[in-house]
C-alpha cells in the first residue's frame, strides 16, 4: 500500500535506509512535537526536528539530511509541474511508486501553501508553511491502520546493511559473551559473608567487604580464515571484528590464517607479520579467553580433505591442551557441512553456523554449558 | 500537564550570580539549534543527549538552563565505578551495621532502614516540589549496562528502594541533560528514548560574541584579532597529518584570552602581532601540535 501522507512516506523511506529503530513511538513523538508547534516554520525547521528526534548520532544526522535532500528536490521539481496542472487535478494524478515522494511533496505543497503557487520561483527553504495548514498535511496520520500496514509491509530493503546477519545481531552476541567478576578495592558490604561470619564468631559482627565494581573478564581471540573460498565472507569477518572491538572484552585479539590454522597466525589479512600458534596460546589466560575460529572449514567448495581435517585436529588439540574456551563459527549453513571436511571437523570440535541462533549457541558453548554443541569432542587420535 | 517552560538563551547570569558551589556563573551563548533542542526536550519530557568536541559547553548547558529558568539543579558526574542505582539512592549498609552495634543509638535508628538511604541526584529531583534540571555528565564512562538500567526510572518516572520497599514517584518530571564523549557507543534501547544534539564548533563570529560576553570592556578589534589567531591554530591542527587528536576548544580560547589581556589591551595586541603564539601553553597540550622550528 501507499503511505497516506508525505510524513509517512519519509518515515518509511528512512526505515529502509538504516533507521530501523524508527517505530510507532518515534512517529508519535514527532507528531507531538509538530502539535506543539515545533518544526513548522519551514522545511529547515522540520528537518532539524526530525534530526533531533530520529537521528541518534552524527552519521545518522547526515544520512537523514541526505534523505531530506531528496524530499526538498522533489518539492522544487513539483513547483514546475504544479504550475501546469490545475490544482483540483493534482490530487487524482496517478504516479508510479518511484515518484511517490515527489507526488506527496506536490500534495503537501498544494494543500498547504497555495500562496506559493502564485510565486514564480520560490526556493524550498523559503517556503513558509503556515503552521495550521502544514500541521494538517504533515501530521495527517489519523488512521493508525495505515501505520500498522506500512510497518508490516514487505518492501525491498534498500540500505546496504541488508545481510542475513545484521551488525546488531553480532553486537548482541558480543554483549552476551561476558564473564563477570568483581574488581577493584573492597568497599561494599558483603551481607551474606558477614552473616556467615556472624554465626561462626558467636555473635560478634565483623563486616566482610567486597569490591563493588563488576567487570567483564572475558577476552576474545578471533582467528579469521581470509583466503580462497572465504572471499565471499570477508564482509562478515570484518563485521565480526568490528563487533568484537565494540564489545567490551577485557582484551580482543584478531589473527588471520589461510584455509586452516597451521603453525603460524598472521596479524594482518595480507599475511606479512606472524606469530607462532604456540606463542599466541601461551600468552593468553585460558580461563577467561574465548577462542573463535571463523572459517568455512572446506564447506564452501565442498570436498573432503584429509590433510585439512588432520591439521585442524592438531590445532584444536593444542588449543585444548591450554584448556581455552573454543568455538568454530562457520559462515556456510549447517545443511552444507555434511560430506565435506566441515562435517568431519564438526565431529571433534564445537562448530556453529553464522546465524542468530548459531551465535546464541556459540555464546553458550563459550560460557560453559554446551547444549548447542553438535558433538562432544572425541579423544585424540580417533576419527 | 505542567506548564511549558521555554528557554530562550537571551537571559545571561550577572557577575554576581553564583553556582551551587559558590563560583560565579559565566555567560552561555547557545546556538538557535541548541535552544530548539532544549525546548523540545522539555516539551516532550525526554532526556537530551549532547555530544560535541571536548570544551564546547556540553556540561555547562544544564546549569545555565536551570539558572535562567529559575529551576533547581542536580548534577551527577558519572564515574567508571558508578551504577545506575547510585543516581537514585545509596544505601549505607555499613553505617547501619555500625549503628546497630552501638549501645546508645544515635539519631539514626538501625531498625528503620529508611534512615540509611541517601538520595542521589535523580532521586532528589524526583522528590523535589518543582521541576529540577538534572545533568548526567559523561554517561559513557560507566559500564555498558548503566544507561539501560537508568531507563526504567527515566521512563516510569519512579523507582523502588529495594531496602525499604518504598516507591518514589517523581512529583514533576525532571529535565534531563546527558553528555557523552562518544568513547563508547550507547545501547540502542537507551538512544531510542533520547533526543540527540551535536554541538557544532562555533563560527568565528559566534566566538567573538562569546568572548565579548565573558570579557566586557575589551575592544572589538582585539577580540577579532585574537579569534583570527585562534582559528589559525585550529586550522593548523586540522591540517596536521591525519588531523590532530585534540583540537583547541572554546573553553581553552577563553582561558587563553584571559591571560592575553592581563597586561592591558595594547600589550595584548602586540603579543598577537608576534608570529609565535603567546601563552601557547593554554592552548597546545600535545608535543605534536607545537609549531615546527625551522632549522
Amino acid at each position: 500500500m501507499k503511505p497516506s501522507s508525505p510524513l509517512l512516506e519519509l518515515f518509511y523511506d528512512l526505515r529502509q535506509y538504516g533507521f530501523q529503530h524508527l517505530d510507532i513511538d518515534a512517529l508519535a513523538l514527532l507528531l507531538r512535537a509538530l502539535e506543539g508547534g515545533y518544526g513548522l516554520e519551514n522545511i529547515d525547521a522540520f528537518e532539524r526536528v526530525c534530526c533531533l528526534l530520529w537521528a541518534k548520532n552524527q552519521e545518522q544526522q547526515e544520512k537523514l539530511k541526505r534523505r531530506m535532500g531528496e524530499f526538498r528536490q522533489a518539492l522544487e521539481k513539483s513547483r514546475h509541474q504544479s504550475a501546469s496542472i490545475p490544482l483540483d487535478q493534482q490530487g487524482s494524478t496517478n504516479v508510479s511508486e518511484e515518484n511517490s515522494i515527489a507526488e506527496k511533496a506536490i500534495k503537501t505543497q498544494t494543500d498547504t501553501t497555495q500562496k506559493i503557487e502564485q510565486n514564480p520561483a520560490p526556493k524550498p527553504s523559503e517556503i513558509q508553511l503556515s503552521p495550521n495548514q502544514a500541521l494538517k498535511s504533515l501530521a495527517s496520520v489519523d488512521k493508525p491502520e495505515d501505520i500498522e500496514a506500512i510497518l508490516s509491509e514487505q518492501r525491498p530493503v534498500r540500505h546496504p546493511d541488508y545481510l542475513p546477519l545484521s551488525r546488531r545481531d553480532m553486537a548482541k552476541a558480543g554483549h552476551s559473551l561476558r564473564l563477570m567478576v568483581r574488581a577493584g578495592a573492597a568497599t561494599e558490604l558483603d551481607m551474606e559473608a558477614t552473616w556467615a561470619d556472624y554465626g561462626r564468631n558467636g555473635g560478634i559482627i565483623v563486616p566482610v567487604l567486597k569490591p563493588p565494581r563488576i567487570k567483564n573478564q572475558a577476552a576474545l581471540l578471533l582467528c579469521i580464515d581470509h583466503d580462497g573460498s572465504m572471499v565471499p565472507f570477508h564482509i562478515f569477518g570484518q563485521r565480526l571484528l568490528e563487533a568484537a572491538l565494540e564489545g567490551r572484552f577485557s582484551r580482543t585479539e584478531c589473527y588471520y590464517f589461510c584455509n586452516w590454522p597451521h603453525n603460524w597466525l598472521f596479524h594482518d589479512p595480507g599475511h606479512r607479520d606472524a606469530t607462532p600458534v604456540d606463542e599466541v596460546l601461551a600468552r593468553i589466560d585460558p580461563a577467561s579467553t574465548c577462542m573463535v575460529i571463523f572459517s568455512d572449514a572446506g564447506a564452501a567448495r565442498g570436498g573432503l580433505s584429509r590433510k585439512r581435517i588432520e591439521a585442524t585436529r592438531e590445532f584444536h588439540r593444542r588449543a585444548r591442551a591450554r584448556a581455552v574456551r573454543f568455538c568454530w563459527l562457520n559462515p556456510m549453513p549447517k545443511s552444507r557441512w555434511a560430506g565435506t571436511s566441515a562435517g568431519e571437523i564438526a565431529r571433534f570440535l564445537p562448530m556453529v553456523e553464522l546465524s542468530p541462533s548459531g551465535l546464541d549457541a556459540m555464546t553458550r558453548i563459550l560460557l560453559g554449558s554446551r547444549p548447542g554443541s553438535p558433538a562432544l569432542p572425541l579423544p585424540d587420535g580417533k576419527p | 500537564m505542567t506548564d511549558i517552560i521555554k528557554y530562550t538563551g537571551d537571559l545571561q547570569p550577572n557577575s554576581n550570580d553564583k553556582d551551587q558551589r559558590g563560583r560565579p556563573l559565566k555567560p552561555y551563548l547557545p546556538s538557535d539549534e541548541l535552544i530548539e533542542a532544549v525546548n523540545l526536550a522539555i516539551y516532550l519530557n525526554r532526556p537530551l543527549l549532547l555530544r560535541g568536541e571536548p570544551g564546547c559547553g556540553k556540561t555547562r548547558l544544564a546549569e545555565v538552563v536551570a539558572f535562567v529558568l529559575g529551576l533547581d539543579y542536580e548534577s551527577w558526574h558519572v564515574k567508571s565505578t558508578d551504577r545506575a542505582v547510585d543516581g537514585l539512592y545509596r544505601y549505607d549498609a555499613m553505617g547501619r551495621l555500625h549503628d546497630s552495634q552501638l549501645a546508645i543509638q544515635e539519631k539514626r535508628q538501625p531498625k528503620q532502614p529508611a534512615a540509611f538511604i541517601d538520595k542521589g541526584p535523580l532521586g532528589k529531583a524526583f522528590e523535589a516540589d518543582r521541576r529540577t534540571v538534572v545533568l548526567i555528565d559523561e554517561i559513557d564512562k560507566a559500564d555498558m549496562d548503566f544507561p539501560n538500567d537508568l531507563l526504567e526510572a527515566l521512563d516510569e518516572l519512579s523507582f523502588t528502594v529495594r531496602e525499604t520497599g518504598q516507591t518514589i514517584t517523581a512529583k514533576h518530571p525532571p529535565i534531563v541533560f546527558i553528555t557523552s564523549n562518544a568513547e563508547k557507543e550507547l545501547p540502542p534501547a537507551f538512544l531510542r528514548r533520547c533526543l540527540f544534539h551535536y554541538i557544532e564548533f562555533p563560527s568565528p563570529d559566534k566566538l567573538e560574541k562569546i568572548i565579548r560576553a565573558h570579557f566586557s570592556g575589551t575592544t572589538d578589534d582585539l577580540v577579532k584579532r585574537a579569534v583570527e589567531k585562534f582559528m589559525g591554530l585550529r586550522e593548523r591542527m586540522d591540517n596536521a597529518i591525519g588531523g590532530s587528536a585534540k583540537k583547541v576548544s572554546t573553553s581553552e580560547l577563553l582561558d587563553w584570552f584571559k591571560v592575553l589581556i592581563k597586561d592591558g589591551d595594547e600589550y595584548a595586541k602586540k603579543l598577537l602581532e608576534q608570529e609565535n603564539m603567546a601563552y601557547q601553553s593554554t592552548l597546545i597540550k600535545r608535543l605534536e601540535d607545537l609549531p615546527k622550528k625551522s632549522p
